[in-house]
């Protein structure tokens, strides 16, 4: 009996002392050592992914091919957690504030106004990026500003997504491709268009092409915040939005609560206009059978924006070494590749094509996006860069006031 | 048509309309039967291909909401009854602040404790969350089981002591068989606060533990309907389920008994 104690005890403190030693020692060698040592140390860890949970076949795609994938290749068991980036952030603020040194999130999903925060909180862990391979098959240039923020290392590129508009084809042959012919259909059709209130993310995306459109461009914007510039220029914004009002769904008394309730109702026909961030989703709700088959896309000729989204690993991870593993995977051409199918999600790839080997850009140029998705060169051609969070932040909070509760 | 019998039909149509319809139109929606929309068992097929995560997030829910009540009412026993037997002035008080949890908004309520289950390693693990729902639920049970000492006359108690039956025995023989329907009552609610929980059991399971709402509610905030309807038909039938698993069971308890029903 007293020699059982004893052994226990002898057991309790040596698992402490271990712990406490190990512990500190593995976070410093994540950043230093070769990165196939990496690959070894992550095998047989499991990689927790926190991802937002509301499209089922971003879901399945995850739980399938990559999950597959990572257990194949790497020995690495990935648990995907259904977690908005915004709640991602609040989950570790409180974690920072209560000291918990070790979390349960490995890698989260994430980019602008979230990731600002995250940064400025500290609550990320970095920088990192320069250890991860396929870092190197993306153009630096292209990925080292997150909505005007400096990356710095802290989050690696994951996809890229552009602003479309969805239509139905057998409805409107021709639809609108620049702001005014768009303006021009709304006041013609009264009731057949609306768009999601700020701060959903699609909605406020819809308001800055107004913003770039009626206030002469968005280069202005981009030298970072300027408080002067923007209450200048937001006024225009504000006045064009009041004076369509009358003219969108429902008198624009009220507004779709989010891109869901938009989708919903653009599915039932209500409105003849959606707008999506995914310029290949579209086709892929055809081939889901949630839209008829004449269901196409279209961009402004003046451009529409296009944003950058990552993979970041918090401040507290457990486990680093299978992140950093698990997200060079996810910038790896194969499974770039994978996600760029509209089958299975249609978001596209974040990888410059001339620095891939030549059988991998053969991939990416044949590649089918369907046809409701446009030409990669058309989209190329028309992109609008994002311009700092604080304006964004600054427009979410302003719309309630300018336009819902303003006569 | 008698006049009960009239009410009875109108009692009828208000439950056909109010319950029946809705469930009519959640099995239409999983079915993608639409205007203008190719019916297909799209929803079904992902939740029956998603199976091992779909599973877990219901096993687990299922095992912390059937646990909460099994804690929630070994932790009520006591209190209810030295509620139930006392006329001291004082139990009142007592008998407030057990009650609070329920009349608590549950935000507030659960940042303090985030905070304070962070310190103590209890975010992000089963038990975090069994304890969390385990306290907002208590109040359900204590409720239900202060009614239930009530209606049992001490005499029957002191019987059994004369007899020479232990505490435990007493309990278990006497007491016991008294409280169970009662404890039903009491156990259902709790189990459906706990089951159908999803703002607690998110904060503090963090999406770690499997949840069934963690799992339904990204689907219903997004415009999949078919999922999200095919998840709600689910999220119904479990707690129905349950409740017509426990009325054979005590109907067969207490028959063996011989306390009839």
């Amino acid at each position: 009996m007293r020699r059982a104690h004893r052994a226990l005890i002898t057991a309790v403190v040596a698992a402490v002392v271990l712990a406490a030693a190990c512990a500190p020692e593995a976070e410093v060698d994540v950043l230093e050592i070769e990165f196939d040592k990496l690959e070894e140390q992550a095998q047989g860890t499991e990689v927790r992914f926190a991802l937002w949970g509301g499209d089922a076949r971003i879901n399945e795609w995850i739980d399938t091919y990559v999950s597959n994938e990572l257990e194949g290749r790497y020995g690495i068991r990935l648990t995907r957690v259904s977690m908005d980036a915004a709640q991602i952030v609040n989950r570790l603020l409180s974690e920072k504030q209560a000291g918990r040194e070790r979390g349960s999130i490995d890698l989260v999903w994430i980019n602008g106004e979230n990731f600002k925060r995250a940064r400025q909180e500290e609550l990320l862990f970095g920088p990192y990026t320069h250890r991860i391979p396929n870092l190197e098959l993306t153009d630096p240039e292209e990925v080292d500003r997150d909505w005007g923020f400096p990356v710095d290392g802290y989050e690696l590129p994951w996809g890229q997504a552009q602003f479309v508009f969805e239509y139905d084809s057998a409805e409107i042959p021709e639809p609108p491709s620049t702001i005014e012919a768009l303006d021009l259909w709304i006041r013609e059709n009264p009731g057949r268009f609306t768009y999601p209130q700020p701060p959903d993310f699609t909605g406020a995306a819809f308001i800055r092409h107004l913003l770039y459109h009626f206030s002469g461009g968005y280069e202005q914007y981009l030298g970072g915040f300027d408080r002067a510039l923007y209450e200048e220029h937001a006024e225009k914004l504000w006045d064009y939005l009041r004076t369509i009002e009358p003219y969108l769904w429902r008198e624009g008394v009220t507004y779709p609560a989010d891109k869901a309730q938009l989708d919903v109702l653009f599915e039932r026909n209500e409105v003849a206009f959606n707008m999506s961030y995914t310029q290949s989703g579209a086709q892929g709700l055809i081939d889901a059978g949630r839209y008829p088959e004449t269901v196409r896309t279209f961009v402004l000729d003046g451009g529409t924006l296009t944003g950058i989204h990552f993979t970041a690993i918090p401040f507290n991870a457990p486990n680093k070494a299978g992140a950093m593993v698990a997200s060079n995977f996810l910038l790896s051409p194969d499974a770039q590749y994978s996600k760029n199918l509209p089958q299975n999600w249609g978001d596209f790839t974040i990888l410059d094509l001339s620095r891939l080997n030549s059988e991998d850009r053969r991939r990416f140029e044949t590649l089918d996006l369907g046809a409701a998705t446009l030409p990669v060169e058309v989209l190329n051609e028309r992109s609008l860069p994002e311009i700092p969070a604080e304006y964004v932040d600054a427009m979410d909070e302003d719309w309630e006031r300018e336009v819902l509760r303003r006569e | 048509m008698s006049r009960p019998g009239v009410l009875n039909f109108g009692v009828l149509i208000v439950v056909l309309v109010f319950f029946t319809l809705p469930v009519a139109l959640l099995v239409l929606y999983s079915l993608n039967v639409r205007y203008g929309s190719v019916p297909s068992l799209r929803a079904w097929l992902y939740l029956a291909g998603q199976y091992r995560t779909f599973g877990a997030a219901l096993v687990s829910s299922l095992a912390y909401g059937l646990s909460a009540v099994a804690l929630v009412f070994a932790a009520c026993v006591i209190p209810a009854k030295a509620i139930a037997r006392s006329s001291r002035s004082g139990t009142a008080v007592l008998e407030a602040v057990l009650l609070t949890p329920a009349l608590l908004p549950s935000i507030t309520f659960a940042i303090g404790v985030h905070q304070l289950f962070i310190r103590a390693g209890l975010v992000d693990t089963w038990l975090g969350v069994l304890l969390v729902l385990s306290f907002v639920a208590y109040p359900y049970m204590l409720r239900a089981l202060i009614a239930a000492y009530e209606s049992i006359d001490p005499a029957y108690e002191q019987c059994a002591r004369n007899l020479g039956a232990g505490m435990f025995q007493t309990f278990r023989l006497v007491e016991l068989p008294f409280l169970l329907p009662g404890a039903a009552a009491g156990g259902s609610v709790v189990f459906l606060v706990a089951f159908s929980d999803y703002f607690l059991v998110f904060l503090i399971g963090g999406g770690i533990v499997p949840a069934y709402t963690s799992y339904l509610v990204p689907f219903i905030r997004s415009a999949d309907y078919s999922i999200a309807s095919a998840l709600s038909i689910v999220f119904l039938l479990v707690p129905i389920a349950l409740f017509v698993a426990q009325d054979r069971l005590l109907t067969l308890v207490l028959r063996g008994r011989g306390m009839a029903v």
